[in-house]
């Protein structure tokens, strides 16, 4: 007669790529470099939002950027042209980023020289949110045009984010995107996580999100003295 | 709250487990449920996948939660039949 024993596991299932996060988090943070993730659907102005943050804070911080792409090198090639390092991860298929594939781009990256790095996540906004990518900050982008309701389709990634940041806020008045109802059930789901709303088209909001960003890449990283100089001259690079 | 479709997790594992010890096993795949706790009164309470983003505390109607179970996402255990 058979007998049934049970082996007990106990095992997390994202436990290899949840250790190489928090080596690559200990690492940066020994090297004195803030790491942030940005996540959200395609065409929701991920691209955009970084070269806003390149142009608003690269006075002030040395920016990296890792761009994430099923394929292709357009949105290295924009960052680029900021005058920002930018390495193209492309995924060949793949529809997220995790710990590896950043590791393997930030080996490539003369973390010496960069106080901040941006990863550009895949635009998709299921498995993004499922791979801890090592980063210190989980922002997420919801543009006025996909919708108000994306919250009760996707509510895990809007529950990993530390930051929810609302653009095409130009467009509100053209649609029947609910603000007020989205930002209720936000602070629901996550209550930590901060709300901006924002216009890359017209630069509205941009400011008061950077401001934030900038608040944050300070608390987390301590600049060296004088960095503001070193930075510049780097930027002129 | 995890996006795992189930049907294709099973198909996966049959594929990957052929010609191993583990081929024609099946998966147990267990949802843990949604427990928040309220920000405000410490209340923990039970909630469906649905009215995740709608939760009100049930004991003082305050609409902020902290999720406490229901992104686990873990092998658990193994059952083995052995002969004899």
């Amino acid at each position: 007669m058979d007998e049934i024993r049970l082996i007990n596991i106990k095992e997390q299932i994202f436990a290899k790529n949840t250790n190489l996060a928090n080596e690559i988090r200990e690492r940066l943070r020994g090297k004195n470099v803030f790491l942030m993730n940005l996540m959200s659907s395609p065409g929701s102005g991920k691209t955009s939002l970084i070269i806003e943050i390149i142009r608003k804070m690269k006075g002030k911080y040395r920016i990296g950027v890792i761009e994430g792409d099923i394929d292709s090198l357009v949105d290295s090639e924009k960052v680029a042209a900021e005058g920002v390092p930018a390495v193209q991860l492309r995924t060949g298929g793949s529809c997220h980023l995790d710990a590896p594939m950043v590791n393997a781009a930030l080996e490539t990256m003369d973390l010496a020289a960069l106080d901040l790095v941006l990863v550009e996540n895949i635009g998709n906004l299921v498995c993004p949110a499922e791979f801890d990518t090592g980063s210190a900050l989980n922002v997420m982008i919801l543009s006025v045009p996909e919708g108000d309701d994306k919250i009760l389709k996707y509510p895990l990634m809007f529950s990993v984010v530390d930051c929810l940041i609302v653009n095409k806020i130009d467009y509100l008045s053209f649609s029947n995107f609910d603000l007020i109802t989205l930002c209720d059930r936000m602070h629901t789901l996550n209550p930590l996580a901060e709300i901006f709303e924002i216009s890359c088209a017209n630069g509205e909001g941009v400011d008061n999100w950077c401001r934030w960003l900038d608040a944050r890449v300070s608390a987390g990283i301590r600049l060296e003295p004088g960095g503001e100089s070193v930075s510049t001259v780097h930027a002129e690079d | 709250m995890r996006d795992v479709v189930e049907d294709w997790m099973q198909l996966y594992f049959d594929q990957a487990s052929r010609g191993t010890l583990a081929e024609g096993a099946r998966l147990d795949i267990q949802r843990i449920p949604i427990t928040l706790q309220c920000k405000a009164c410490n209340t923990e309470f039970t909630v469906t996948f649905k009215e995740v983003v709608k939760a009100r505390c049930p004991k003082c109607g305050d609409a902020q939660n902290i999720m406490k179970t229901g992104k686990e996402f873990c092998v658990e255990g193994i059952e083995v039949a052995c002969n004899g």
